[in-house]
């Protein structure tokens, strides 16, 4: 059978749904088409997570590198109830589970996998028809004779196929590698982002992007991983980035001679766009500026609105101009006229 | 109208011109403003202002601030540093 990898576009799909533990079901009538499409899966489920594997689970996965947890019992409420347990401990800092459910007769959707609401996927031999009329499908994709039920709104999937551009052509093993890396990455970047917010510090979504190198992509995985897996949202803890400020920032930043424009509200920055890579954090550099800057306008009587403007020997120049509870940022090269871009500025503001 | 360059420049507006002493060299005020006490304020602001700056471009690399100006509605405060030891101070407007 052709490989998952080669099937980009429901990859895309099932492998979001697998990283972000939406559950799926695969459904093959001949069992060892179906466990292999299961079997490739295995690689791509996060390192992190214990894998629990349960049903007729085939000796190729019993035996596998991941060395997954066995539950071998039929009695389906002693399965629930382990099962339970080990979503419950999650909530406690436990690692989070990823359950394959093999072969799963009619009774294991009614009594259990349905009441599982995350961190699942089953294969079975009951048809796509009786499979639909025992638990609720969103959509429906093949894979040669594979059927992957969908049981959720597609997720995002653009890191996927990012991921999946990155790897086309390369050997599975690479293919897993750069997969396993970015899970790895991500994880433990939610695992620092729990920690510095249980210390009471406040971070904002650029701040979090500039500190661990990140790009807008990956830190909404992060957070929608920090949900699914530990059952917290940090969007409250988080000073995001308004979408409003963004877009203005985005429209400035294309104005001739900026190289870096951000928004600063309460002492953080809250929004940034950049024109090019620069060997300086917008961050430290615009809130420190920021501080100096209101510090030095109670010294006088500027106005309602006022504009900072500091010409560096280096031929580049900062504006901080302040608006409404925000003071907008920009750094830019010291050719441009700052009454004009000021002029520029103001249209978007 | 004035002669002098530099008032005519600030086109009718105040303006004091400041050396690092807080001596007043150019002034052009309105009402009774002590020449004294505009000159020490401006200067403690400029090197308050001058060393911070100086902090943060520095520790980002950018080198040394050319000129620092604040500016509002009413007026504008302005430094330019002469070398590295020496600045003067513009404040023109009324931002007193």
């Amino acid at each position: 059978m052709a490989g998952l990898l080669d099937e980009s576009h429901i990859a895309k799909y099932v492998l979001s749904c697998l990283w972000l533990r939406i559950p799926f079901i695969i459904a093959e009538e001949d069992k060892e088409t179906c466990n292999s499409l299961a079997f490739q899966l295995l690689e791509f489920v996060p390192e992190y997570r214990q894998l629990i594997a349960c049903g007729s689970v085939p000796r190729s996965v019993e035996f596998s590198m991941r060395k997954p947890k066995i539950l071998d019992t039929k009695d389906i409420n002693f399965l629930k109830e382990s099962l339970f347990s080990s979503f419950e401990e999650e909530k406690m800092g436990a690692r989070p589970i990823q359950l394959i459910h093999f072969q799963s007769p009619p009774e294991i959707f009614t009594s259990l996998l349905s009441q599982l609401e995350r961190g699942w996927f089953a294969t079975t031999d009951l048809g796509p028809s009786d499979i639909s009329s025992i638990i609720e499908v969103q959509h429906t994709e093949k894979i040669d004779t594979n059927t992957i039920l969908f049981l959720k709104p597609s997720p995002d999937f653009i890191l996927e196929e990012m991921l999946l551009e990155k790897v086309r052509s390369r050997p599975a093993e690479v293919a897993r590698f750069i997969f396993q890396l970015k899970m790895s990455e991500i994880n433990l970047i939610g695992n620092a982002i729990l920690k510095e917010i249980e210390s009471g510090v406040i971070l904002s979504q650029v701040e979090i992007q500039e500190l661990f190198e990140i790009d807008e992509l990956t830190f909404h995985r992060t957070i929608d991983l920090l949900l699914s897996e530990s059952k917290t949202d940090v969007r409250a803890y988080i000073l995001m980035t308004p979408k409003n400020i963004q877009n203005k920032l985005d429209k400035m930043i294309e104005l001739d001679g900026i190289y870096l424009c951000g928004a600063i509200e309460n002492e953080k920055l809250v929004g940034l766009s950049k024109a090019r890579a620069l060997k300086i954090s917008p961050s430290k550099l615009f809130t420190a500026l920021a501080k100096i800057f209101v510090e030095a306008r109670g010294n006088y009587n500027f106005g309602e609105s006022a504009t900072f403007a500091i010409e560096l020997k280096c031929g580049k120049k900062i504006l901080l101009v302040s608006w409404d509870s925000l003071i907008y940022c920009f750094f830019t090269d010291a050719r441009v006229n700052t009454d004009l871009l000021l002029d520029k500025i103001s249209h978007f503001l | 109208m004035t002669d002098d360059p530099i008032l005519s420049f600030a086109n009718g507006e105040d303006i004091t011109i400041i050396d690092q002493q807080g001596k007043v060299m150019v002034s052009q005020l309105g009402g009774n403003v002590d020449e004294s006490k505009t000159g020490t304020k401006a200067v403690e602001v400029a090197t308050r202002l001058l060393e911070a700056v100086g902090n943060v471009v520095g520790e980002s690399n950018l080198g040394a601030p050319e000129t620092i100006l604040i500016q509002g509605t009413n007026g504008k405060f302005c430094v330019l540093p002469s070398n590295d030891t020496q600045f003067f101070v513009t404040l023109l407007g009324n931002i007193l």
